[in-house]
Parts: C-alpha cells; sequence; structure tokens
C-alpha cells in the first residue's frame, strides 16, 4: 500500500508539467433516437487523432482540443449498443444534438484478445466468446462470473456459491490450472495456491467492462498456462464511465429446507468514478457478498486405496465398517482391523482359533467422520474493494495504477475440501498505455489467512478425541465382544463403533469447536490442518505495435514479459523453510498479420518462447488464417499450441498429508530427497510384490497442440450470426503424481521400503508418457427479432480419444452442453421493461477426481429475471432467480449441490 | 402490444418448447447405496426348535435359560450343538430335570452348546490335531470380569464326521436364517473344575500328584506345574498315567525291595522329574476321537522350553509313546474334560530320554 501512495504522490506531482497552455472545445449533448433518454459513456473521437472523450451521465461531451486544430473536423460517436455515427463540425462551439440509433446487427462488437489488437468479432481468426457490460446488466446471474457459463463450449465446476472454476476444451475441475484467467492484464491465479481467483477476488460487478473467453489453446499470446482456453475480464474506464453507481441484491436461497433452512443472499455493489479534468479520473469500487453457502452433501461411499482416486461403491456407515463418505471427513483414516484382532489373539490364545475364522479376509475399518456440514462454516462472505487512478500524461500516454484486493470465506475444492477462511489476495499494477505499446508491472500478493483443510483437520480431530491406537483396540474389543455374544459381522461391527464412539465430541459442542479450531489454526506441516502460504508474483510487461513504422505494410506486435514467484509459506507448503524461494519465468512473443487479395485473405503468425528458471526453454507458434467469403462471413482456420510450465506447487510443495509426503517434480526435490543415494520404488510394483526401482525423466511442461476450423457469418439480411467450428488437440507430457517408497533407516536397504516403519511414502509429479487426443465441435445462433427481442443458442461437445484402459486422464467434461437465451432489454414504447430467461443443460459425464470418480448426472437450469426501469430516476429494479426451478445439481463429484437463488435487485446508474 | 404479441408468434412454440423440456426434473443427488446386508430370511433356530418336536427338551431348556429371543434374532448368529429328546435322555437329563434344575444351571448348559456370532459348518471345521477350541456362550462367572472369556468348547472333524468334545454329532449343518445346527448324540456337558482340581481328586492319579509337587518343589508360585494346571483359561492336554504305572517306573528305578511310595519322587533328581512331567503335557486340547490315526509326533510342554526334545508319538490305535518307550501307552480312560482341557489316562510312564 505504501508504495501505491508513493506513486500517486509522484504522479500527482508530475501533473502540472503536462498541462496545456491554450485550448479550443467542441461541446454536446448525446440521445438515443428511439426514446430520447441522455446517453452516458458514448465515447467522442476526432477521426484521424488521439483526441476524445466521453458524455458524462447526462448525455453531454466537452472535448477540449490545442488551439492549432484545423477545422473542420469529423467527430465520430460510438456507444455499446448503438450505431455510430460520424458528423462534421465547421468550428469550435456547440455542436447540435446527437441522436444514435439503437444497433440493430449483430458481430459488430470489437474484440481485442484473439490477435491483442481491436478486431471486429467477425473476423476473429480464433474462436472468441465475449459478454459486454450491456449483457452484464441483463443477466439474470446472480453474479456477473456466472454468465461465463452461458458461453459456448465453456464447463464450470461451482466449487461453493462464490468458487467457481472454468475451463473450455475438456479437462476440467475444480482449481483447474490449465485455464488462465486475467484480470484487468493481471494473471489472477493465486501464486501459491495455484487456483485461479477471478470469482472471489477480482473485479465488482458495476465495474466489468466486458469478459473476453478464447477457448482452447492460446499461450502463444498469453504465456505459459491457457493450455484449455484463457478468459481476459477488464474493467470500466474512469473516463467513460463517470458518476456514483450502486446495485443492491438481496436474495434468499435454501428456500426448500432440505440442506439448510432457507437464507438470505446479500450482494452490493457500489462504483463512484469521476473525470477531475480532461487528463485525470479515477475510480472505486467495492463489494460485499454475504450467503450461507450450498452443502456439499455427497454421502456415496469412495474406496480409496493409497493416493489412487476412488470410484464410488456401494456401502452406508450402517453397512461398510470402512465407509468413507464423500463429503464426510475424518473417515479416510482406516486400517485391517485383522492388525487388532490378531493382536487379541497373541493375548488370549483361548480365541485364536475363533479369531483365525475372522481374519481370513482384511477387515477394513474407518473411523467415525463429520460431515461437511457439521465442519465447515457456512458463511460465505466476500468482500472485495479496488480502485484506478488513470492520468493522460499526454494525448496519447495513459498512466494507470489500479488494483484490487479481496478477502473472504469460502469453500474450495482442491485434493481435498478446503475451507477459505480470511483467505486475502491483492493484485496491484501500474501501467503505462499508448497506442502503439504498453508497459505494464504488477504483484499479485496472497495470504491464506487462516484456511484450512477439512479432512486433514477432522482427522487430526478423531485422533486428539481418541487415538487410533486407542480407538481401534477399543472397537476390536468390542467387535468381538459383540460377536460372542451372538451378534452378526455386521451388528457386531456397528455395536463395536458405537461402543469406541461412546464420548465422541457432537458436532458443535463446545468441545468440538475448542479442540477442532486448535487443530485448524495449526499448520499442516506442524500437526494441523492450517494452510499457510504468503507466495507473491512480481511481474513486467510491455507490448510494441511496429506497424506504423513500416506503413502499416503488416501488422506487426513485439512483447515481453518477465514473472518472478517468491514462495513464502514459511517450511509449510513449499520446501522454503530457510528462505523465500524465487522462481523467475520470462517470455517474448511476436507476432505478425498480413492481409491478401483485398482482404479475402488474411494470416497471422505469433511466436512465443518463454523459460522458467526451472525448466527449459519453450517456443510455442501460433498460425492462423482468415479467409473472407463474401462480407460478413469468415472462415477461419488456427494452428495453435500452449503448454504450461508446473505450477508452483508442482515444482516445490513439500506436504506430509495424508499418508504420503507430497514433493514438487524438480531435481532438487530430488536431491534434497537423495533420490540417487537412496532409491525410491515403485508403490504399484511394490502393490504387486515386485521390487522396481523409480526412474525419473526429466521433468517437463505439459503442451498442447490444437487444431481449428471455424466460420463466424451474418446471414439472413444480417439478423443471425452464426459461429462454429471443429477442433483436435493432441496433449503430451500431462503431469500426474506418482507413489514411490523410500528407505528411512541409516543405512538403507532395499527390503526396507517393505515394512511401513522402515519407509515414507512420497507422491511425486511426473509426466505421463500417454498422449490424449481429444476433439469437439461447438455451433452458436444469435437472432435479433424487431422491437429488441433476442433469441440465442449455443451447443457445444468436447470428447476425448481413446486412452489405454484403466488410465485416469481427469478429462470430467461433457459430451454436450448447450443454452439457450431468450430476452428483451427494453420492451414498449418507454422500453421500461426488460426479462431474459436463459436454459442451460449438460449431459452426464464421467468425473475423475483425488477425491473418487463417479458420475456426474446431466442437469439442467433455468435463470430468468424481470426488470423495470425508472427512467426518471435512473434506476431499475429487478426480480430474478438462478435455477428458477430449484433443482438442485451438481457440477462435480463431492462438490455442493447447487439450488434456486431468488433476488431482488434495485441498481441506481448501471451503465 | 399487438405488434409485440405478433412478433412473439416465431418466439411462443419456442419457448413452449423449452418450458415441456425444463419441467423434467434433475436427477436428485444419488444417496449412498447399503451393501447388502444378509436379512437372514428363513427359519431361524428357534423356529426350529419350536418345529421339531424331537427338540422338545432343548426347546423347554432354552426357553428356561431365557435364550429364546436370542436364537429367534435375525441380526444374530449362532453354531448351535443340539441334542434332541433322545440325547437328552441318554445324558439323564429327561424334561424333569430341566424343569427342576435352577434357570442358572439351565443356562450354562445350554450356552456350551452355542458358539456365538460364527456360523461354523461342518466344512469350515478343520481335520486337524489337535481340536480347534471356539467359545460357546457360556461366560466365565466371577470373579472373572472379561466378557472374552468363555467355557471352550472343541469341535473336531475326522473323515465325514464330526464331534464337539468327544460327542459324535449325528446330523451336521442343519442351515438356518441365524446360523447351523448341529445335532448331537448327547449332551455336551460343560466342565467344572480345573485340570489340577480333577486330577487331585482322581484315586487313580495320586502318583502323578506327587510327581507334579515335587517337581515343582523349589519353584517359584507362578511357574509351577500346578499353578499351569489351574489357570481356567489355558489348553492343555494331560497324558496322566495311573498310580500303576508309576510304580512301575519308581521300581526299576530304585533298588529291588524298596519300598514304593510318592515320596520316592523326591529323591529323583528335579530336571528329570520336571522333564518328564512335562513330557506328559500338551498345550492344546485333544480329545480322544481327535487324535491322529498314524503315529504321529506331537509336541510336548518340553518341546517349548527345550526345542532339541523328542517329540511324543501318537496313533490313536495304539495310545501315546515316548521316545525310550519300548511300547505305546495304552489310553485306559478319555476325555476327563475341565476347563482349561483334558486328561487321559495311560498305562505307562512316558519317557522323553
Amino acid at each position: 500500500m505504501k508504495r501505491i501512495i508513493y506513486c500517486v504522490t509522484l504522479l500527482c506531482l508530475m501533473l502540472p508539467a503536462f498541462v496545456l497552455a491554450q485550448n479550443v472545445s467542441v461541446s454536446g449533448h448525446i440521445k438515443s433516437a428511439s426514446d430520447n433518454e441522455s446517453l452516458s459513456s458514448v465515447s467522442v473521437t476526432v477521426k484521424g487523432s488521439s483526441s476524445g472523450t466521453f458524455t458524462d451521465p447526462k448525455g453531454n461531451f466537452k472535448l477540449i482540443l490545442p488551439a492549432s486544430t484545423k477545422f473542420p473536423i469529423t467527430l465520430l460517436f460510438t456507444s455499446t449498443g448503438f450505431d455510430f455515427k460520424e458528423i462534421t463540425v465547421a468550428s469550435a462551439g456547440t455542436v447540435p444534438e446527437v441522436s444514435l440509433q439503437i444497433r440493430s446487427t449483430l458481430g459488430e462488437e470489437v474484440v481485442i484478445s484473439a490477435t491483442k489488437t481491436p478486431t471486429r468479432i467477425l473476423e476473429s481468426p480464433v474462436s472468441i466468446e465475449r459478454v459486454n457490460s450491456t449483457a452484464i446488466k441483463n443477466a439474470p446471474a446472480a453474479d456477473y462470473y456466472d454468465m461465463i457459463n452461458n458461453l459456448k463450449g465453456i464447463d464450470v465446476v461451482a466449487s461453493s456459491l462464490t468458487f467457481k472454476t472454468a475451463t473450455t476444451r475438456g479437462f476440467g475441475g475444480s482449481g483447474n490450472t490449465r485455464f488462465t484467467q486475467i484480470i484487468d492484464g493481471m494473471d489472477n491465479q493465486a501464486p501459491g495456491l495455484n487456483f485461479a481467483t477471478g470469482s472471489i477476488i477480482g473485479l465488482s460487478e458495476l465495474d466489468v467492462d466486458n469478459m473476453e473467453l478464447l477457448q482452447g489453446a492460446s499461450s502463444a499470446l498469453y504465456g505459459p498456462g491457457g493450455m484449455n482456453g484463457t478468459l481476459l475480464i477488464n474493467s470500466k474506464d474512469p473516463f467513460k464511465y463517470q458518476g456514483l453507481s450502486f446495485q443492491a441484491k438481496t436474495g434468499i436461497m435454501n428456500v426448500d429446507g432440505k440442506n439448510r433452512t432457507a437464507s438470505p443472499y446479500y450482494n452490493w455493489d457500489m462504483r463512484y468514478a469521476k473525470k477531475v479534468s480532461d487528463r485525470f479520473a479515477f475510480k472505486l469500487t467495492a463489494s460485499l457478498i454475504q450467503a450461507k453457502d450450498w452443502l456439499a452433501n455427497d454421502q456415496r461411499n469412495v474406496l480409496r486405496s493409497g493416493a489412487v482416486p476412488g470410484n464410488i461403491v456401494n456401502g452406508t456407515r450402517l453397512t461398510d465398517p470402512n465407509y468413507d463418505g464423500l463429503n464426510s471427513y475424518g473417515d479416510e483414516t482406516n486400517i485391517d482391523l485383522n492388525l487388532v484382532l490378531n493382536g487379541i489373539a497373541g493375548q488370549a490364545p483361548f480365541l485364536a482359533n475363533y479369531i483365525s475364522g475372522l481374519t481370513a479376509t482384511p477387515n477394513l475399518v474407518s473411523r467415525t467422520g463429520y460431515t461437511e456440514k457439521e465442519v465447515i462454516n457456512p458463511n460465505t462472505i466476500n468482500f472485495r474493494v479496488g480502485g484506478s487512478l488513470n492520468y493522460k500524461l499526454t494525448n496519447s500516454i495513459e498512466a494507470i495504477i489500479g488494483g484490487f484486493w479481496g478477502s473472504g470465506n469460502t469453500v474450495y475444492t482442491g485434493s481435498e475440501r478446503y475451507s477459505l477462511l480470511d483467505l486475502k489476495m491483492g493484485q496491484y499494477k501500474v501501467e503505462l498505455k499508448h497506442k502503439n505499446w504498453m508497459l505494464r508491472a504488477y504483484t499479485t500478493q496472497e495470504n491464506a489467512g487462516q484456511s484450512y483443510n477439512s479432512t486433514i483437520t477432522t482427522r487430526l480431530f478423531n485422533e486428539a478425541w481418541k487415538s487410533s491406537p486407542q480407538w481401534y483396540t477399543e472397537y476390536g474389543q468390542a467387535y468381538l465382544t459383540g460377536l460372542l455374544s451372538g451378534l452378526n459381522s455386521n451388528a457386531a461391527h456397528n455395536n463395536a463403533r458405537s461402543i469406541a464412539d461412546i464420548g465422541r465430541p457432537a458436532a458443535g459442542s463446545a468441545q468440538f469447536n475448542t479442540t477442532y479450531d486448535k487443530i485448524r489454526k495449526v499448520p499442516i506441516s506442524k500437526g494441523g490442518g492450517l494452510l499457510v502460504d504468503r507466495t507473491n508474483l512480481y511481474a513486467l510487461e510491455g507490448q510494441y505495435n511496429l506497424s506504423h513504422l513500416i506503413d502499416d505494410a503488416a501488422e506487426v506486435l513485439i512483447g515481453g514479459n518477465y514473472r518472478r514467484f517468491l514462495l513464502n509459506s514459511e517450511g509449510t507448503l513449499f520446501a522454503d523453510s530457510t528462505n523465500k524461494i524465487p522462481i523467475d519465468e520470462f517470455g517474448a512473443y511476436l507476432q505478425a498479420s498480413k492481409s491478401f487479395l483485398n482482404d479475402y485473405l488474411k494470416f497471422t503468425v505469433s511466436g512465443r518462447f518463454d523459460k522458467n528458471s526451472n525448466f527449459k526453454g519453450r517456443f510455442t507458434p501460433r498460425a492462423t488464417a482468415l479467409i473472407k467469403v463474401v462480407k460478413d462471413n469468415h472462415v477461419r482456420v488456427s494452428y495453435q499450441t500452449a503448454y504450461r510450465f508446473p505450477s508452483t506447487q508442482q515444482q516445490w510443495i513439500n506436504l506430509a498429508a495424508g499418508g504420503a509426503i507430497l514433493i514438487g517434480g524438480i531435481p532438487q526435490m530430488q536431491k534434497f530427497y537423495n533420490f540417487s543415494g537412496n532409491p525410491t520404488y515403485s508403490v504399484s510394483e511394490l502393490s504387486q510384490g515386485k521390487l522396481v526401482i523409480q526412474n525419473y525423466n526429466e521433468f517437463k511442461p505439459e503442451s498442447v497442440t490444437s487444431y481449428e476450423v471455424g466460420y463466424r457469418g451474418l446471414v439472413a439480411k444480417s439478423k443471425l450470426l452464426i459461429d462454429a467450428y471443429v477442433y483436435a488437440g493432441t496433449y503430451q507430457n500431462f503431469i500426474t503424481r506418482i507413489n514411490v517408497a523410500q528407505s528411512i533407516t541409516a543405512n538403507p536397504s532395499p527390503a526396507d521400503v517393505l515394512v511401513a516403519s522402515k519407509r515414507r511414502i512420497l507422491s511425486v509429479p511426473v509426466n505421463s508418457p500417454t498422449q490424449v487426443k481429444t476433439q469437439g465441435w461447438g455451433l452458436g445462433l444469435e437472432y435479433k427479432f424487431k422491437k429488441g427481442f433476442f433469441v440465442s443458442t449455443n451447443v457445444s461437445s468436447d470428447q476425448l480419444g481413446d486412452v489405454p484402459n484403466g488410465y485416469i486422464t481427469f478429462f470430467n467434461t461433457p459430451k454436450y452442453r448447450s443454452n439457450a437465451t431468450f430476452g428483451n432489454n427494453g420492451l414498449g414504447a418507454k422500453k421500461l421493461v426488460g426479462f431474459n430467461v436463459v436454459y442451460r443443460v449438460q449431459s452426464e459425464f464421467e468425473y475423475q477426481s483425488d477425491l473418487g470418480n463417479g458420475t456426474v448426472p446431466a442437469y439442467q437450469t433455468v435463470d430468468a429475471q424481470i426488470s423495470y426501469r425508472f427512467h426518471s430516476i435512473n434506476s431499475a429494479l429487478r426480480l430474478g432467480a438462478t435455477n428458477l426451478f430449484n433443482q438442485y445439481y451438481i457440477t462435480a463429484i463431492a462438490n455442493p449441490s447447487i439450488g434456486g437463488l431468488y433476488y431482488v435487485s434495485f441498481a441506481y446508474n448501471i451503465f | 402490444m399487438k405488434k409485440i404479441f405478433n412478433k412473439l408468434n416465431m418466439v411462443l412454440p419456442l419457448s413452449l418448447l423449452l418450458m415441456t423440456v425444463v419441467t423434467s426434473c434433475n436427477k436428485e443427488l444419488p444417496a449412498a447405496t447399503p451393501n447388502w446386508v444378509d436379512p437372514q430370511l428363513g427359519n431361524t433356530i428357534a423356529d426350529v426348535l419350536n418345529t421339531d418336536p424331537s427338540f422338545s427338551i432343548l426347546r423347554a431348556a432354552v426357553t428356561k435359560a431365557g435364550l429364546m429371543d436370542a436364537v429367534s434374532s435375525r441380526t444374530n448368529i449362532f453354531t448351535v450343538f443340539a441334542p434332541n429328546d433322545a440325547a437328552f435322555i441318554a445324558s439323564g437329563i429327561p424334561m424333569a430335570a430341566i424343569n427342576a434344575l435352577p434357570a442358572a444351571s439351565v443356562a450354562s448348559i445350554v450356552q456350551y452348546h452355542i458358539i456365538p456370532g460364527q456360523k461354523l459348518t461342518a466344512s469350515v471345521i478343520p481335520t486337524t490335531f489337535p481340536n480347534v477350541q471356539m467359545p460357546t456362550a457360556f461366560i466365565f462367572p466371577a470373579p472373572n470380569t472379561n466378557p472374552l472369556v468363555r467355557f471352550n468348547t472343541f469341535p473336531s472333524k475326522r473323515g465325514a464326521n464330526l464331534w464337539v468334545n468327544n460327542i459324535p454329532v449325528t446330523a451336521a449343518d442343519i442351515n438356518v436364517a441365524n446360523g447351523v445346527i448341529h445335532a448331537v448324540a448327547a449332551v455336551v456337558a460343560p466342565p467344572s473344575t480345573t485340570l489340577l482340581d480333577a486330577i487331585k481328586a482322581d484315586a487313580s492319579l495320586t502318583y502323578l500328584v506327587a510327581a507334579i509337587n515335587a517337581a515343582d518343589a523349589g519353584v517359584a508360585a507362578g511357574s509351577r506345574f500346578q499353578d499351569y494346571l489351574a489357570i481356567p483359561f489355558a489348553s492343555f492336554t494331560v497324558l496322566a498315567p495311573n498310580n500303576q504305572a508309576f510304580m512301575n517306573l519308581l521300581t526299576g528305578l530304585f533298588p529291588p525291595r524298596t519300598p514304593i511310595s510318592t515320596g520316592l519322587f523326591a529323591a529323583l533328581p528335579k530336571s528329570t522329574l520336571q522333564g518328564i512331567v512335562a513330557y506328559h503335557v500338551l498345550g492344546s486340547t485333544a480329545f480322544s476321537t481327535n487324535l491322529p490315526t498314524v503315529a504321529t509326533g506331537v509336541p510336548t510342554l518340553l518341546s517349548s522350553s527345550l526345542p532339541t526334545a523328542p517329540l511324543l508319538t501318537i496313533d490313536a490305535a495304539q495310545g501315546a509313546r515316548g521316545a525310550k518307550n519300548a511300547i505305546y501307552s495304552r489310553i485306559t480312560t478319555r476325555d476327563k474334560q475341565s476347563y482349561n482341557g483334558v486328561y487321559h489316562i495311560i498305562d505307562q510312564v512316558l519317557l522323553p530320554l
């Protein structure tokens, strides 16, 4: 914060230097042709120059021009949702009132992220989806981030009300690291925890200008990551969108009381922006979400063996002594009761014969768990603040100091369910922008706060209440006693559990809370459940558009970036007990595009080179061709590559969790664990009775190569916009984990790894030798009727190619998904009423994760809203619902059942 | 407005279609599916007792013992050795005796016929020596407080024949919903003493008792033979030479005309005497019905303290023979059962060396 204040001060000191001496001005008023309402945030630019301004909330503009301006000039008026207009101005002064027509055509949207230069969406050379602020304003979603659900080809896993993870083209999952999210130019992956935080720490809804989604591989422009797409969220310019806006949503969820009692939902947003002068503007945003979260209440039984994800099997707490509920924690601890029974047989030889009749096969028994409802605080809070100071150093260079900070409580699904408590993350940047170049420095500051792993904590809680040696001894004796009183095996198990559990603290009791709170506040590495992480990221990037230097003969962009991760977990998550670990990454890219045959053919080639301090340099090319078939109808063909450096955890983690020590895959970690002097043995081979030394190949980034053909075009008198694509992708060097055993004796011998007390199990990330292929397609249609009615629909499909039997890919993607939207943003002559209905459906699919493998059933859901505008007070009242019919669905195994949320919102001055 | 509705003509069918689709429900999140638990349907032990007239005495005994509920339960499982009326009468326990006995005594008799918690069909009872030792429903009375300490019973199998202790099973594997019934030829009487007390009370074994006492002389309490033989939860087989056998031995060891008496044991080297006593005790229970049918070497307590000690040879038809015995000792009296094992009286002292 100090740094920011310093920078602001510096900037303010520089202000006078840029104030120009003599000016002339052109001013005027802009209204909508259809209803004569004043239009704010309309861009007013002088054609052929970089001078420009925006209308204020009352529709007025005043364009300050240098005294040397030569009249006549042409003013260009553009605004989202309206046709552009040009007028010629003969002299300085006030111009006649300008009225803009509501745009009835489609495909006029401009996207930036496809090529890093403004491009009409119709002419984008790769698949892209865009959500503009008008769409956000009219969406029935309770939170803007949920809107991405409706984009073509996207899958979203909801780990809780506010924790959402998106991906495209397969390999979904909570905390997915293959999908890059960039907010205002900053990669918002939490640098230590490795999940993207877009849904919890990011922009306030009122400050979102647009979201752009690049489906599929996109490293060539956006760097490592982005193997399965990139989402860019951009905020509103304070020069353009001014004034105070606020929105208060109040709702209700859990209405049927099925999982929780009905509870309120609050989502408040505020934004204030002011253009102080033609050079200086600032904005401030804040938002608060508060609710009782959806409940993950999947009590199905999962069969685990070691770290290998298990399948869902039959069994309940009363019918399987080894029951391990998906959303029940603490019951992951299990042993073979035969150990106890054989111990009893040794001490009581008169029972030896009887016991040998019981121990012919393993008798796995798990400890009694607590459900998610019992251990995870349902109160979800999400508080965000953000803002920026924008100063135009010259007519063409703008300096921006901005940032956002968020904190809150939510639930995240990683290898276990994590209660993220008091998680804090801030992203701050300083940026210089010119139409030809950009320079940006930013940092991501992360603090895991009091976040804890619910599984580890609950398991330790069980130990703290009654240690497993004691519990299992009591259980074993009670089991035998039960049998000897005549009970059959199942009844004897249940009897034994009830006896071993005598005095077990009830969830929520004072005893429970005291012990539980104590454990969750101790770092995992020190025998607790706390996640300690204060890893930071520092990044610097720049880009230059060389086109003007070569007289626009071709469009050429160069850019580069540097990133430094500073791992800081004080030895609790990473191997950083002695000092913070730096990881450096740098990259550079070049893109050139040229049109041929009167713009009927446009080639773009991009290439990017990246190097990480722990990995060899890597080149990722991209080549695209855009063919204009006829006006407004384009076919695109692309070859794209993407790759991902292993995450910071996959490089440097050093964490004992759940019977294995998770370690990073880089040579330093293998050296630390002395792999060369004390070899490790494959656990999967050991389980088949074989002693095989595990060999390690060079640990490499994973990568994907993808080919795509697409079409986007306007037909039916420009009323119907069609977008379609087919793609095929090949993934290589998938990063997976394997378990190996290593001796822990002073003089290691191979036989040690056969004895549990003489070995440790290490979980090491490695590259899978198996190549995985995927393919899919998507089709989207958008139709505009008269009177503002619109329908849009899309359907997409992603499929996994053949993989070896039993190979776990974590593809986690439905074969088909589709959605349809029908709405009108302003009905009637005065356009007072708007409505929007969104229907979404997806097919069932197999979900594989560290928590369990199982089927995610097909689901469909309807979101709807109806709004009424009060033009006189520039406000709107809205009644909305997500999952209108309150039909619970899950998006992934062990994740919450999402039900209906009904809200009413009042919004003032939203753009 | 009219115009709007005209335009709606196109979208109305679409939205109607949509409404029909969405009113079909999402699948409920599946609940955990219980594992199949055998509901134990069919006739229970109680049903068999209540319907088979040949078990009328057993039925009366089970009822009087208060165990009818337990054997009716479908969450219980028992292996029952069931004497029918003829077996009860043959064992000298007619209906009248059941009626006359105190309920507690009837209960202990009935409980001794039941192995709880497991279904031991003929196929799972091994053809091994010695017998398998199984806890019964008969809990050791106070001062024992451990519910795991039971009177034991010793099923065995030779060929197709099944026994419990030394009582033959007349009809094996009567399968019922909550276990299995094996009809037995006689009442399986629960023991009432320890091996030590039983041997002491046996007038034909006064020399053996004297030999044990002499071998124990000077040994710390707790480690003496008599202490072991008095542990109610242990399991031994004592091959007990009768008085004449010891007299014969002593006659050979001492000069002619030495008056033979139990006092002579004190004159023998203690280690020899300890060795001889240990050579007569097996660390497990072996009823005569289960003795090996071909000559088989069997370890004794001597083997536990001296691994190189010679084994005892046992042959069901001939008896037992020590390493230094010229001929087999005949078993003259069989299967004298106690809490902690069984003794068989033999007519020769077994000599290891």
